[in-house]
């Protein structure tokens, strides 16, 4: 079940209203099964993954507490299965076919025979995002920073609570207290998050799913368009991704926070980063702090010399890149990710001593701005790769980038109008940016409209909460102003029933 | 919670207000198919006697002004687009014919051999949509009466999405001179007062020909002529039955399926059948970008001869 289906609209009331009208002992069993129906409608059988990890780790969190009390040292053993359980579930689901194909290109490569045969499985529905949780439970417990859980249905819960099932946000086991404690129907934590799914409609429907259409045309047909197009399809992939992903969230935050839960937030602003770095503390935050935690840090994070730091870093994003998907796209975007960022800290000094030079350091607005559009420009730059469908595919589209870029740039020196329209002409007419249907033309309006009015809001919310604000004013106001952005969507949303980016993941 | 509920209650009232508003209030639909209203409106204004065309784009390419002259009958080209489906076409027009009007019917290849397009024909829903425009109030009572009631509702929030949007067309356009239009905003320049495209098709090499797989065809895709031919019979109104142009060497590469497409016509349409399908073989270079568009040179020839058939049974 998607969030942006007809399904989801009715489920989720449904499971709202029977929630809160139930005493509130029963309640944990109510969303247990609203969890367990919603995991099972994409298939019944991604049930059985996600039981085989509740029950392996539950029982190993109890283990590892009992063998941490008597000090026997069996409580390592307990953790390193509690680890390799739902990993080796993840690398056979999501990554077996994966690695075998390149076992049998190195053997062909090296001239070796390969004949073992590999099965190919659907991935899980949310099988990257509880794997990652269960480890965080059974590692938390193990460092005694929480208690084994007893009570087995919350621990069910805190795998399987259905707004963040699918993707993300990636939970701590703090969550599980909140199962415990006793939730009232509250009026403003209810409009809270509903106003925060509508939100998360709002980008999904009205942007991602729009923006999508140019995207998927561009990348889509590689052969027809020049590389500005390229240029401006690889822009809006990065609006794309944004609004896919944290609408996503925001429905999944929403969608918990109705209920009385509150999620752990996944972004905030990450296009207003002014370096990399920060980039990756603003974007899908839940991932980095728990590659932070679970991965950098006990690697050596950055304790053990420049050498080993940089090594670290580097890791952990091939690593973050591979969670992405079984693709070598997504090892060389989280390459990308960890080379540029990398490149950052080692050109540090030469950066400031120029930022010096040109004096732009007495201008710190205009120095921010400059950093925030770089910033941007290498976070599309690593898009591409993760977009594309295979290396070469990023490759030509980057070259293509390049050239098409160049060739405008020149026409527009020279004013050779002939040759710009030359490079800027699109072959295909009759789609979305031939522009010659009179179909699509409202649409790249809405399009460009939303995106404006979603950066203007950011702008504004990063000065003051905008909804803490409107929360002082008078329900008619408040009200109105919900019943406005519902009616967008209505006519502006697309309901196409796109499934979400990261839902592969 | 009581608030709560009151807030919800009327936030829902309200957008389905706004929805039912928009679906009142005057406006085009930035669609193509959106012409369909401007088309019913057309058979509407012209008065009896009429020849009404129905048929895929492959009709657009005919001068039916001059067939309207030569046969002293008002045109009214109704065609449109071939996946529209001749039989939902049909169904539609029946409100409007009157005494002494001819239908004329013709099907694009693919539309009436071509088993997976005719699969495609009745299940697309963007027609549906389209042909629900034409006569709303109709269709509405009949989604009511099946108790289709999410049918209907997403068919209505459609269509008042693609006005919405055409609202932020004008807006952006500065085109505040024809927010009471309706139908097709382009109407008036893409199509004349019968209905025909405006401008011709361009010459495109090599011609498109959307992969149709001919089959050997089946009567249940066509049986819907006899019961529109009974139902026109008894409203003294004539049906008319022609097989489409087609490019030589096309058709000889299937001329198997649309031979046994022209003998199961003939044996089994009750409606005049007015030509064989070799009637309507031209070289390539009487067509434009597709084996379905005539470029103006066949458009000429084809009206000429289309006339002359007609002249004979009328």
């Amino acid at each position: 079940m998607q969030f942006n289906s007809f399904a989801y609209l009715i489920f989720f009331p449904a499971v709202t209203v029977i929630y809160y009208t139930l005493p509130h002992g029963v309640r944990w069993l109510w969303l247990l099964a609203a969890s367990c129906l919603f995991c099972m409608t994409a298939a019944p059988w991604f049930i059985l993954p996600l039981m085989a990890v509740i029950i392996v780790e539950y029982g190993l969190g109890l283990l590892i507490e009992r063998g941490g009390r008597n000090g026997s040292g069996s409580q390592k053993i307990f953790l390193i299965i509690g680890i390799l359980f739902p990993l080796s579930l993840l690398v056979l689901f999501k990554y077996a076919s994966f690695f075998h194909d390149a076992a049998v290109r190195a053997a062909v490569a090296f001239g070796l025979r390969y004949p073992a045969e590999v099965i190919t499985f659907i991935i899980p529905l949310g099988i990257s995002y509880y794997s990652f949780q269960s480890i965080s439970y059974v590692i938390e417990v193990h460092r005694g920073a929480i208690r084994a859980e007893r009570h087995f249905g919350m621990f069910a819960l805190y795998l399987l609570f259905f707004p963040k099932i699918i993707a993300g946000p990636i939970e701590r086991p703090s969550l599980i207290r909140q199962f415990h404690e006793r939730h009232d129907c509250d009026y403003r934590l209810v409009t809270d998050g509903m106003r925060t799914m509508a939100g998360g409609f709002f980008k999904k429907l009205v942007i991602a799913d729009r923006v999508a259409i140019v995207v998927n045309e561009v990348f889509g047909h590689p052969d027809y368009y020049h590389g500005i197009y390229f240029l401006l399809a690889t822009v809006l992939f990065a609006v794309q991704i944004y609004c896919d992903f944290s609408g996503y969230t925001d429905i999944a935050i929403g969608s918990a926070r109705v209920l009385g839960f509150r999620l752990m937030d996944n972004f905030r602003r990450p296009y207003g980063a002014a370096s990399l770095l920060e980039f990756w503390r603003r974007w899908h935050i839940s991932l980095t702090t728990w590659l932070r935690d679970y991965l950098y840090i006990p690697l050596g994070g950055n304790r053990n010399g420049k050498a080993r730091w940089y090594r670290n870093i580097f890791i952990t994003f091939l690593l973050s890149g591979l969670w992405h998907g079984a693709n070598w796209t997504f090892i060389a975007w989280g390459a990308v990710h960890g080379l540029l960022l990398l490149l950052g800290m080692g050109t540090r000094n030469i950066r400031l001593k120029f930022i010096s030079l040109n004096g732009l350091d007495r201008a710190p607005r205009l120095l921010r701005l400059l950093r925030i559009i770089s910033t941007g420009a290498l976070v599309c730059f690593a898009w591409i790769f993760f977009r594309a469908d295979s290396l070469p595919a990023a490759i030509a589209v980057i070259r293509k980038i390049i050239a098409g870029t160049g060739d405008v740039l020149t026409s527009l020196l020279v004013f050779d109008m002939a040759h710009l329209k030359a490079v800027t002409d699109i072959a295909r007419k009759n789609t979305i940016l031939g522009f010659s249907r009179e179909t699509y033309r409202p649409e790249m309006l809405i399009a460009a409209f939303s995106i404006v009015s979603l950066w203007i809001f950011h702008l504004i919310q990063k000065r003051k909460d905008v909804w803490e604000a409107l929360s002082r004013r008078a329900a008619c106001v408040r009200w109105g102003l919900y019943v406005l952005i519902m009616v967008a969507i209505l006519f502006f949303g697309m309901f196409t029933q796109d499934q979400f980016i990261y839902f592969r993941f | 919670m009581k608030k709560l509920v009151g807030y919800i209650t009327l936030s829902i009232i309200s957008m389905i207000l706004t929805l039912c508003a928009l679906w009142i209030v005057p406006g085009t639909y930035p669609h193509d198919l959106a012409a369909m209203v401007n088309k019913k409106k057309m058979l509407v204004s012209k008065k009896p006697p009429r020849i009404i065309f129905i048929g895929g784009s492959s009709q657009l390419t005919l001068d039916t002004p001059l067939v309207g002259k030569e046969l002293h009958y008002a045109a009214v080209n109704m065609s449109l687009w071939g996946g529209l489906g001749t039989r939902e076409h049909l169904e539609e027009i029946k409100p409007y014919l009157k005494p002494g009007d001819v239908v004329v019917i013709t099907m694009e290849y693919p539309a009436a051999i071509d088993k997976k397009y005719v699969e495609y024909i009745h299940t697309n829903k963007e027609s549906k949509k389209f042909f629900f425009l034409m006569s709303p109030r109709r269709h509405m009572a009949e989604y009511l009466a099946n108790r289709q009631y999410c049918e209907l509702f997403k068919i209505v929030h459609e269509l008042a999405q693609l006005k919405a949007k055409s609202y932020i067309r004008n807006l952006v356009l500065l085109n505040f001179f024809h927010l009471c239009d309706t139908g097709f905003p382009n109407y008036s320049t893409e199509f004349n007062t019968n209905g025909d495209r405006a401008t011709p098709y361009v010459v495109v090499r090599p011609l498109g020909d959307s992969n149709t797989i001919f089959n050997y065809p089946e009567w249940k895709n066509h049986a819907f002529i006899n019961d529109f031919t009974d139902y026109a019979a008894a409203r003294n109104v004539k049906v008319v039955f022609y097989f489409s142009h087609f490019p030589r060497a096309y058709y000889k590469l299937n001329e198997r399926y649309i031979d046994a497409y022209y003998d199961l016509m003939k044996k089994k349409l009750k409606c005049i059948v007015l030509n064989k399908p070799s009637d309507f073989v031209y070289p390539e270079d009487y067509f434009a970008e597709t084996v379905y568009h005539l470029n103006q040179k066949g458009e000429k020839i084809r009206s000429a001869q289309l006339s002359t058939m007609l002249k004979k049974i009328l």
